[in-house]
């Protein structure tokens, strides 16, 4: 496999110009010759799919959902970044470059981060024209805040629910451009692998999830936005939908997939309460702004929270890294809460908890203000836990959130198979082993509005594309394997549901590959896996049938691809010997219990390569070379 | 005039026609009941008030018919446009359906607004033409058609005066929907004066249904004779 | 605790339809409703039965997907929360529930308990944006907007399109979702050159998709799970009159 990452040579601050205007064109005349294909239509895909089909190419997007304003990027709760320096704070595109660079713990590349940045600014531009109602100051200007531990405040916000505000604005130029006729919109269509002609993605297999009709369509491009895999830990913060079926049918395809052990666990999310539970709540990561994180000094203390005097309370973030305290990074305070919790001072059903507790900034500040800044929480909160958390602290543990890793992409988001692009959360491309709040939203859009518009025309221009039917040969066979997979679901008719295999496939991953991984574990893990799968294929139960709509069929399928795609994140755990961001490896810790990389032997980002059912996957590096960014021990004491 | 009918076929345009016609039709009903109230002011002065109205100039009486006409066939053409598209909506109906705010007033409109039209042609029938329950033509002293004498001896039969009470009731809750509803439709809707809109003004529509029911009891308890 | 569950099962928008009775046993009183109709599934699918069909995805009330009538009432009508929203223990031992799915003309049934929503794209469609092509834009900042007037918009923006104002209305109306987008456009300066056209083609949309009228009994507002207040609808009502009588557009092209 050859990791050819395209970037472009030059200053750092001039590479994306540069590129762009090396970059060949088509001419507008010419564009609706050229067919995209655009999978998935959160902000990412929605963008995309908006962007090229105002420029004039063919469009088609496809959606698993009912309608494409479903996507999980509507839950983004918090807000997005952008380099605007609004609040004469010393931002700068640079400061944000390097924040994110060093929030990935120096494991992400200089020019797409750089890239990140510069259009971050843009991104703002074009949602406020779009009719996005971000939060406003009474001047009528735009308001900010600071998030996630960022010492400038360079957040732009809407509510609690930006992720919905940034997704209703892309949604909304999709849907023009699909009443234009530009865009062809495929909602309740699950694609479920890529056609491939010559190695070059020509196209994709769909089901339509309410017919169950399995059709073709095919294109000179396909993109794909289909989002992470945090559901493979099947408890994540993830919606129910969220899978990993297209990344990983792109990968047995052929497509390199990039530093799959990279997972991002949330600090504060509502506990677990019990095995009914099917997914887990995030509490936006703003509360950490006034409430304060403990745990009782004393383990067992099983004493209501109001009863616990000061001094046998241990503010354990305060404590390890005076100068962030509460606001530390997310994958350093979730690990942090998850020792106090291993160390047995957690709190709640299972010991699986910590406090975050507003009792004295609402001294500080009053109930109103308090009220006023979190209220739509407090209220969730209290809807979920039937708790107050005016009265008593919130109850919060880590839970799986983001994915780092997906499919490797070069600088033009191309991944390694010609023609087939990947964008947002489903590429590796931009947060490292780390990401820092407020930025998913900003990568998403920004690969979708911005990267792939103007890289996308290159391709279209320097390749001659061969013509390809329906007829052809390896359209026919992907088709027919497609097909041949549905109907084994449907003929094993054993006794275990498909999320049953999904909760155990997931335990055993949020166990062995979350928050903290060990070589024993992991190849336990590796060990299991493949247990679980063969039950999978001879005990599971899809009732109805593959001609109508049937969530189970689904289900199936994406479940399938979870517990292999499990295994290649155990896989990619257990090669990377050091620890890193929200990778976390307990044999690579400082004294103190603090990461430790290991710079010479992992500055690289691992692409592994498909090579067979059953084989061991092929494990590639691609370099990372810091031009600009002095490589340090990322610190937060 | 194509957009006019675009506007007319539109839900919105056939609301906003209910609307306007209910406010005039409101109007209309005011100035009736407050006419009919001379019949607390005794023979002449309600007698001498019919025959003013008869003798309007400029053929204003016919003029005003065609109006009420226009505005209660607007009204009624509307409001059953409006209700045959809202049942089609729903062919499906909910087994457990429960309401959670919707008024008492604000369902049954179409029903309360069919049976104030059933009981509208009975009182044209009754006053105007004077074919059902009529009891003989009457003159009083001046030679002047005596309504008075009529309308007293047509509400000292309990059963016409009980019907004209409930269907006064009818009405008024028709008009306590109505008269807070046509602010929302004509687009009105001010957190400044949303108590004037929802509970004031219903109120008056009561105040002057309360006034035409009294007219009846008036008469059975005697106080009107 | 134990539960009687009678649940609507269409096989398919051709099929007519029945409610099924169902029991959930064992469920927590922390569970939400989904995770209950989860747990009746999970039996279901052991013994190889059809599992109940719902719409479902983020599970913490923003995507709009969860669509139910849960003893006559949209989402179970407690205040500002959807079905998956909606936990069990605001449900007593031994309580029977009777599920629907949302019933209009214009949201057809696609299986048990799952609709087909569609109708509120094509209204977007019509009308639901600012024809703002990627790049080209003004600063952020370029265009000052009074903070009461973007709260407004945000107000009315946060529809998540569910549908449940839909289902609630006595006239299956879908004003209260065309009134929120009209409405944030119309309070927001970017909305203004477009906001007569807007209101004249999404409101020729939403009737032609077969929605019934407002008879202003408000029962979307009560239902809907981001409250969205019905003064959009007043708002969509002033714009809509104000369109059809001044605006060029107004008049059909011949």
């Amino acid at each position: 496999m050859k990791l050819d990452a395209k970037i472009p040579s030059g200053p750092l601050a001039e590479k994306w110009d540069k590129h762009k205007f090396e970059s060949k064109l088509v001419n507008p005349a010419n564009r609706r010759k050229y067919r995209v294909i655009v999978v998935g239509s959160g902000l990412a895909g929605a963008s995309a799919a908006a962007t090229l089909g105002e420029q004039g190419y063919d469009v088609s997007c496809f959606c698993f959902q009912d309608s494409p304003r479903r996507a999980h990027s509507i839950a983004a709760q918090g807000g997005i970044n952008a380099a605007k320096n609004y609040r004469n704070d010393g931002d700068s595109v640079y400061r944000l470059f390097y924040d994110t660079i060093k929030g990935g713990d120096f494991r992400s590349r200089e020019a797409n981060v750089y890239r990140l940045a510069q259009v971050s600014v843009n991104i703002i531009d074009q949602c406020v024209a779009q009719g996005v109602p971000f939060a406003r100051e009474y001047g009528g200007l735009l308001d900010n805040r600071s998030f996630g531990g960022a010492q400038v405040s360079r957040t732009f916000y809407a509510r609690g629910q930006t992720g919905q505000q940034l997704l209703l604005g892309a949604y909304s130029a999709l849907e023009r451009q699909i009443g234009l006729k530009q865009v062809k919109m495929f909602p309740r269509t699950e694609m479920l692998d890529v056609v491939l002609v010559n190695g070059v993605a020509r196209g994709i297999v769909v089901r339509n999830l309410v017919t169950g009709e399995i059709s073709t369509h095919l294109a000179e491009a396909v993109v794909l936005a289909t989002g992470g895999y945090g559901n493979v830990f099947y408890l994540s913060t993830n919606a129910k939908g969220c899978n990993v079926t297209a990344t990983h049918r792109a990968w047995r395809r052929g497509a390199g997939f990039g530093n799959p052990c990279f997972t991002q666990i949330h600090p504060t999310c509502i506990p677990v309460s019990g095995d009914h539970q099917s997914k887990l709540t995030l509490m936006s990561e703003s509360l950490r702004n006034d409430g304060r994180v403990w745990a009782p000094k004393k383990s067992g203390d099983k004493r209501a929270p109001h009863e616990i005097p000061d001094d046998e309370r241990d503010y354990f973030l305060e404590r390890k890294y005076p100068s962030f305290g509460n606001l530390s990074p997310r994958d350093i305070s979730s690990r942090a809460a998850k020792e106090v919790c291993d160390a047995g001072n957690g709190v709640g059903p299972g010991g699986k908890g910590v406090y975050l507790d507003f009792r004295d900034s609402i001294k500080r500040l009053g109930m109103q203000t308090i009220a006023a800044r979190y209220g739509n929480l407090f209220q969730m909160y209290e809807k979920i836990t039937a708790e107050n958390p005016y009265e008593v602290p919130m109850r919060i543990y880590p839970a799986v959130h983001y994915t780092m890793g997906g499919l490797w992409v070069d600088y033009n988001l191309m991944s390694t198979i010609p023609g087939l692009y990947v964008l947002g959360e489903a590429n590796f491309s931009d947060h490292g082993a780390n990401r820092l709040g407020a930025s998913a939203l900003m990568q998403g859009l920004a690969d979708g509005y911005f990267v792939l518009p103007a890289t996308i025309s290159d391709y279209f221009a320097k390749t001659g594309f061969e013509k390809v039917d329906l007829d052809k040969p390896e359209v026919k066979a992907t088709v027919s394997e497609v097909q041949d997979r549905l109907n084994k679901f449907l003929n094993i008719k054993g006794k275990r549901s498909a999320d049953s295999f999904h909760r155990e496939v997931g335990l055993l991953t949020w166990e062995n590959c979350g928050m903290a991984r060990n070589r024993k574990g992991l190849e336990a893990m590796l060990a299991k896996i493949p247990q679980i799968r063969e039950e999978f294929w001879s005990n599971l139960s899809v009732p109805g049938s593959g001609a109508e709509l049937n969530q189970e069929l689904e289900k199936a399928g994406r479940v399938a691809d979870f517990i292999e795609h499990a295994e290649l994140m155990a896989l990619d755990a257990l090669a990377r010997e050091e620890s890193c961001g929200g990778h976390f490896r307990e044999e690579h810790q400082t004294p103190d219990g603090e990461a430790q990389r290991d710079d010479d032997k992992f500055l690289h980002a691992a692409v592994w390569e498909y090579t067979g059912t059953g084989k061991t996957p092929v494990r590639h590096t691609e370099p990372l070379i810091y031009e600009n960014i002095k490589l340090a021990t990322r610190s937060y004491k | 005039m194509a957009w006019i009918v675009r506007l007319l076929k539109s839900s919105l345009g056939a609301k906003y026609v209910m609307a306007i016609t209910g406010i005039g039709l409101y109007l209309f009903l005011v100035g009736h009941v407050a006419g009919n109230l001379l019949l607390y002011f005794g023979q002449d002065a309600m007698n001498a008030y019919a025959l003013g109205l008869r003798h309007l100039p400029y053929g204003l009486l016919w003029i005003a018919r065609i109006g009420l006409v226009i505005f209660f066939g607007s009204h009624i053409t509307a409001a059953t446009y409006l209700t045959l598209g809202n049942q089609a909506a729903r062919p499906v109906a909910y087994q457990s359906k429960r309401f959670m705010k919707a008024s008492f007033a604000s369902r049954t409109m179409p029903m309360s607004g069919f049976i104030v039209f059933l009981f509208l042609l009975y009182h044209l029938a009754h006053y105007t033409w004077r074919v059902v329950a009529f009891t003989g033509e009457r003159v009083d002293s001046l030679g002047r058609d005596d309504v008075y004498s009529m309308v007293v001896a047509g509400f000292q039969q309990p059963l016409i005066s009980g019907l004209y009470i409930v269907a006064m009731l009818v009405l008024g809750v028709h008009l306590h929907h109505g008269l807070s509803s046509l602010f929302q439709t004509l687009g009105l809707n001010n957190a400044r004066y949303n108590t004037f809109f929802r509970r004031v003004f219903p109120l008056l529509g009561w105040v002057v249904v309360l006034a035409a029911a009294s007219i009846p009891l008036s008469v059975m308890s005697g106080c009107i004779r | 605790m134990d539960l009687t569950l009678h649940v609507w099962r269409q096989k398919n928008g051709k099929d007519s339809g029945r409610l099924a009775t169902y029991k959930a046993k064992n469920v927590s009183p922390d569970s939400s409703f989904l995770e209950m109709l989860d747990i009746v599934n999970q039996e279901l699918i052991e013994k190889g039965e059809d599992a109940i069909a719902f719409d479902h995805d983020c599970r913490e009330g923003i995507c709009g997907s969860c669509s139910m009538v849960i003893n006559g009432k949209a989402h179970g009508g407690q205040k500002g929360t959807t079905a998956c929203q909606l936990h069990m223990r605001s449900f007593k031992d031994g309580d029977e529930i009777v599920i629907e799915p949302w019933r209009a003309k214009a949201f057809p049934v696609v299986k048990d308990l799952v609709v087909d929503r569609g109708a509120f794209d094509r209204i977007i469609q019509s009308g639901g944006f600012v024809s703002v092509s990627t790049g080209g834009v003004p600063d952020a900042n370029a265009t000052p907007v009074a903070k009461t007037s973007a709260d407004f918009a945000m107000d009315a923006a946060e529809c998540i399109g569910c549908g449940a104002c839909v289902a609630s209305c006595k006239n299956a109306s879908a004003m209260l979702f065309v009134g929120a987008k009209v409405s944030h456009f119309a309070n927001l300066p970017q909305g203004q050159p477009e906001r007569m056209r807007r209101v004249l083609n999404m409101v020729e949309q939403m009737d032609a998709e077969g929605f019934g009228n407002c008879t202003n009994q408000f029962e979307c507002e009560a239902a809907c799970p981001k409250q969205i207040s019905v003064r959009v609808i007043a708002q969509m009502n002033r714009d809509y009159l104000k369109a059809s009588l001044t605006h060029e557009e107004a008049v059909p092209k011949t």
